[in-house]
């Protein structure tokens, strides 16, 4: 029992991270209708500024935090203009293309930048593992769902309940009409993409306690992907599900069948999906856009 | 006619290729350049011709190489036998993933592929009594034909120049059939394809087994060219390779894999000077052809080389490609 509970925390704990990956996609297709495939190399990159803020700098958590968003924000809004931006016209194939080229380029300049060796970052709370009647608990574990918990609040208030959040929905939901209603579309995308890209540094610096931070965190791609299908590709709450889904059945599948193929898992769900529920658990909420 | 004789004369050279390269180094290359223009080609019909984003050119490559491999080892087949047999089981595999994906919308099969791509690698490597693991498979025999053996880099570059051409000549056939109209069409407008009556689910299935089945093709003979062949070849980073190549000779002409994978396969050498940086460079490059130059180097050719352009195209009046703007919609 004890050790169904421990899997089911630390799935989750991994299921949040890669909610919030699977959020930053989802935000970016929904509002300008491309996946982004560098999405894995922007939670990498925020894993590599965790580095700099936390171990380098030496900064108190809360403050590399806000650090660590102002640079991944710019970033985003760079990603906008360089990449996003001349092939919004384009071939859809281009920005897919474009993205994967994105991410390798961003795995090789972070080896040049930072080096090829793995990296240590302090976890958020410096305490021993916790043993509450048996069940060991990772202190990080349980700071990975606070903060993402916190964050996902923050965002179901920003998308629903501010102008600004009101607008990048509309934009999502119809670019002519909202650009009729006097909504800025290019500038409510470019906001997107900032708000995505944060989220996405926001999974790195999650991640990177847990793991060493490396280029390996880019694989992080195909199980937001998975989270993304299983919940319904650009259904907000339903990537968290399916983030959760994918979290909790990488860790019963590691421990109870084999852990060489831990990262089969996702795969397997993300097939069986599309096999026989390509929608999602919860359908597109915005089906085909114009 | 002319053109055709002009063809026949540059295939009789290169067939008497080997006789003017003196270093074995450059046969090598050579070769290499080959089997990655089999490969590239492959990839061509999926993304070229019917413009949906595949990442498994790797993947099918190294599931030709471990099978071709592995029947001619352990199983000690002949190689004439194991190479179409390698790219039948790739083909097959290929349709497996393609079954599922090809239906929805232009991204998933992407998605699709790269968590492929990951699967293969983790078998590669972890399942271990099939695939001896991480040490790879040694000794793969060469081919022979009676007792004359395929042992040496000169001789199998015939092999493999017989294979590409052939491979080549399949591909020109293909686009310009009812099959490979059809595909242009999905390319640029899938719902307009299907009310023209081009059974688009089929089509793209079509397209997606043949890449397959030249990925498989390759990954066989470069094994039997190799002769051992080990896990770390086939990761991820190579797709982005393949990629690379395929964008910069163009996508959707015919000679554009052709140019691409032997400019890639023989240009690294000439920079050795980037050493570290030339992955970096390779994903940059990829962005900046998506971003400026999406039609590559024979793009550029048919517009400011309109005298060599039809020489270098096998299929000059033929549409070349699609991938070349057009605001649609999903």
């Amino acid at each position: 029992m004890a050790e169904i509970i421990q899997l089911t925390v630390s799935g989750v704990a991994m299921g949040v991270i890669y909610a919030l990956a699977a959020l930053s996609i989802a935000l970016i297709y929904t509002a300008g209708g491309v996946v982004n495939f560098c999405q894995g190399g922007l939670v990498m990159l925020g894993g590599y500024f965790a580095f700099t803020v936390l171990t380098a700098w030496r900064l108190p958590y809360p403050l590399a935090l806000v650090v660590m968003m102002a640079i991944m924000g710019g970033i985003g809004l760079v990603f906008q203009r360089l990449v996003y931006y001349p092939l919004r016209y384009a071939h859809r194939l281009m920005f897919i293309i474009a993205g994967i080229g994105m991410s390798v380029f961003l795995e090789n300049i972070v080896q040049i930048v930072w080096g090829p060796a793995p990296l240590v970052v302090r976890p958020m709370l410096t305490m021993s593992t916790l043993n509450i009647g048996g069940v060991f608990l990772e202190p990080q574990a349980v700071a990975i769902v606070v903060v993402t918990g916190a964050i996902l609040l923050f965002e179901h208030y920003f998308l629903r309940h501010t102008m600004v959040g009101k607008m990048t929905q509309a934009v999502a939901q119809d670019k002519d009409a909202a650009s009729l209603m006097g909504i800025n579309v290019g500038r409510m995308i470019a906001i997107t993409f900032l708000n995505s890209t944060i989220l996405a540094g926001i999974a790195g610096v999650l991640i990177a306690p847990v793991f060493y931070v490396s280029v390996g965190i880019g694989s992080i791609l195909l199980k937001a992907f998975s989270a993304c299908v299983v919940g319904g590709f650009g259904n907000a709450s339903g990537t968290i599900l399916g983030g959760l889904i994918v979290g909790l059945t990488e860790a019963f599948g590691a421990r109870y069948f084999s852990p060489q193929y831990r990262d089969a898992w996702s795969f397997v769900l993300l097939i069986v999906f599309l096999l026989f529920r390509p929608q999602g658990i919860f359908r597109e909420r915005i089906s085909e856009k114009a | 006619m002319v053109k055709r004789l002009v063809y026949v004369g540059v295939l009789l050279l290169l067939i008497a290729l080997p006789l003017a390269v003196t270093s074995k180094y450059l046969i090598q290359l050579i070769n290499t350049a080959l089997v990655f223009l089999i490969i590239v080609t492959g990839m061509n019909y999926v993304i070229g011709f019917s413009g949906q984003i595949s990442l498994a050119a790797t993947a099918f490559w190294g599931i030709g190489a471990y099978t071709s491999a592995l029947l001619t080892t352990t199983g000690g087949i002949s190689f004439w036998l194991a190479l179409p047999v390698a790219a039948t089981f790739a083909t097959l595999s290929g349709f497996v993933i393609g079954f599922p994906t090809l239906k929805l919308k232009q991204f998933y099969l992407g998605i699709a592929t790269v968590g492929f791509g990951e699967i293969v690698a983790l078998i590669l490597l972890n399942w271990t009594a099939l695939t001896n693991g991480a040490d790879g498979v040694p000794g793969i025999p060469k081919p022979a034909i009676g007792s004359y053996v395929f042992d040496t880099d000169y001789r199998f570059y015939h092999i493999l120049l017989v294979a590409a051409v052939l491979l080549l000549l399949l591909s020109v056939r293909i686009k310009n059939s009812r099959f490979g109209r059809g595909l242009l069409a999905i390319c640029e407008d899938e719902l307009a394809a299907e009310v023209m009556g081009v059974p688009t689910h089929w089509y793209k299935m079509m397209a997606f087994a043949l890449s397959a089945f030249y990925g498989g093709a390759a990954g066989s003979l470069y094994g039997h060219l190799i002769g051992f062949i080990s896990p770390d070849l086939f990761v991820f980073r190579q797709s982005i390779v393949f990629l690379c190549m395929f964008m910069i000779g163009g996508s959707g002409y015919i000679a554009g894999p052709v140019i691409g994978a032997i400019l890639l396969t023989l240009l690294p050498e000439w920079m050795r000077f980037l050493k570290g940086y030339y992955m970096a460079i390779y994903g940059l490059a990829v962005v900046v052809l998506a971003i400026g130059m999406p039609t590559g180097i024979m793009g550029l050719a048919e517009r400011y080389l309109p005298r060599l352009y039809p020489w270098l195209e096998p299929d000059a009046e033929a549409p070349a490609t699609l991938a070349q703007g057009r605001a649609e919609e999903a």
